[in-house]
């Protein structure tokens, strides 16, 4: 297949595209990008924006070596509106079963749908990532370093997987940023990287999965900051607690009071520690 | 109790090589049709480096393993190609053993929701088996080889069975690709990278399952 697809690409694609002459662009020898870069954070044209960013994926497949550069940013771009567009979707997907049997509802909004394309274009952009690593960021995303991007794709594909319900395989690809794995560390990197402030409980989430097996009392930690950020899916807080109260094999308590960690609270009844700084002990 | 053997039972056969005149096939016909269809652009194909969704359940009592065939007709007895069904094979079973654990989640067809959300974001609907649109040997494969929707069995009980999901138009599958169309973008997608999500009813309400698709040539034994 990896022998005979690219020709069989190759042949069908130059053949769409001398049909649709209209898609074609002309190669960009320097490090321009060619296309408009959108604002992720305006939610009325992200539709539009996804639309003309994979316009670009179609006019420069058949030449993508010359344009790997405008395929990585437009790839990286389309990952950032996905994710973002998760919260507020515009694919849409059938509507429930129980919801057909109170009114004739049409297509319902997808936070699905726009996780798992998020994941395809951070996939392609990661791909394409050793081919552009030694070119400057684009004069338009200036506030970015290279090594900013690399990580930032990381992360969406991470955060997308904890999202969509696969902690552990989204904890994996933070176990190489020791930073992000550091409660005293992990905020200030993240608010460097400019990560989008929704994604940053789910980097909190992950970071205490991963930890779990190595350092229980920091990922405790995280367990605490991220239930504590009041902005995750009711089930993701009780798998929280669920491992905070029977699943470590430590008990977490006021190093003060002895009073044990307690679902719904921020500090202790008693001597009002917070959750954050209590310590762990040996399970009763 | 044993860990699922994921990935065992089936041996993965060479599909990538066997699928390679069907992409021709899949791709010429694209190139067709953006001649003939407007507005027409092009192709995005499916990114490399991409292993696909975990193939293991998101959820901590139930494993699920969701398995696409790509030679489905030879396991079914019948092609639903021709009825613009696309089948996917579907084990549950529960990992945990509290009392009655095999009481406490159930398959429902009323709250089942299964949905293929294929890499681009393109979303395919589960179909009941008797809504499959064919007749007689297609129609009877479909029936009898549907997924039990019952009470979930642990998971050395659970036995595979298929959902099928329609294919809107704008998509067309061969082997295990496919090709969605969007806004004029035809986009060849790897059904290996599918995401499937489903619901379990539990004594709680209803809740979501997923699993990631992984294609496999079905070889004659398991």
């Amino acid at each position: 297949m990896r022998r005979f697809l690219p020709s069989t690409l190759a042949l069908a694609v130059a053949l769409s595209g001398a049909l649709a002459s209209c898609a074609s662009v002309p190669p960009l020898e320097d490090d321009a990008l060619g296309f408009v870069v959108p604002n992720i954070a305006d939610e009325s044209r992200r539709e539009s924006a996804v639309f003309r960013l994979e316009n670009v994926l179609v006019s420069t497949q058949t030449d993508p070596e010359s344009h790997a550069f405008q395929r990585f940013w437009a790839s990286y771009l389309l990952a950032e509106l996905h994710s973002a567009a998760a919260s507020a979707p515009f694919l849409t997907e059938p509507p429930p079963a129980s919801a057909l049997v109170y009114a004739s509802s049409g297509a319902t909004p997808s936070r699905t749908a726009h996780l798992v394309a998020a994941i395809d274009h951070a996939s392609r952009a990661r791909h394409l990532f050793p081919r552009i690593a030694n070119r400057p960021v684009p004069a338009e995303l200036e506030s970015l370093t290279t090594e900013d991007v690399q990580a930032n794709l990381d992360l969406l594909v991470a955060t997308g997987l904890a999202r969509l319900g696969f902690q552990t395989e989204g904890g994996t690809i933070l176990a190489n940023a020791p930073k992000l794995l550091d409660p005293d560390q992990c905020r200030t990197e993240l608010a460097r990287l400019a990560l989008r402030e929704d994604l940053v409980p789910w980097v909190f989430v992950l970071a205490s999965d991963t930890l779990r097996k190595t350092d229980e009392l920091r990922a405790y930690r995280f367990a605490v900051i991220a239930i504590e950020s009041g902005a995750l899916p009711a089930e993701t807080v009780e798998r929280l607690e669920t491992w905070i109260l029977t699943g470590a094999s430590v008990q977490f308590v006021c190093p003060r009071s002895q009073t044990a960690y307690l679902p719904g609270q921020r500090k202790s009844p008693i001597s009002g520690v917070a959750h954050r700084d209590y310590v762990a002990v040996p399970r009763r | 109790m044993a860990m699922p053997r994921c990935c065992t039972s089936l041996r993965t056969l060479s599909v990538r090589s066997s699928a390679a005149l069907r992409v021709t096939s899949l791709l010429l016909l694209a190139a067709g049709w953006t001649a003939c269809a407007s507005p027409a652009r092009g192709i995005v194909s499916s990114p490399p480096g991409f292993g696909g969704f975990p193939t293991r359940s998101s959820d901590a009592e139930l494993w699920a393993e969701a398995v696409l065939y790509t030679d489905h007709a030879d396991r079914l007895g019948a092609d639903l190609a021709g009825a613009r069904v696309l089948p996917v094979a579907l084990r549950v079973g529960t990992i945990t053993a509290p009392p009655n654990a095999e009481e406490r989640f159930a398959l429902r067809p009323e709250t089942l929701d299964a949905r293929l959300f294929l890499q681009d974001g393109t979303v395919l609907e589960w179909t009941r088996p008797d809504a499959v649109p064919a007749r007689g040997r297609v129609r009877n494969a479909a029936t009898n080889r549907g997924l039990a929707l019952s009470l979930v069995p642990t998971w050395e009980n659970a036995e595979e069975g298929f959902l099928f999901f329609t294919l809107p138009p704008g998509v067309d599958v061969k082997s295990h690709y496919a090709l969605t169309a969007r806004n004029g973008v035809y986009r060849e997608v790897d059904l290996n990278h599918s995401l499937l999500c489903f619901r379990v009813e539990t004594p709680e309400g209803t809740r979501e399952i997923k699993v990631g698709v992984r294609a496999e040539a079905y070889g004659g034994s398991r």
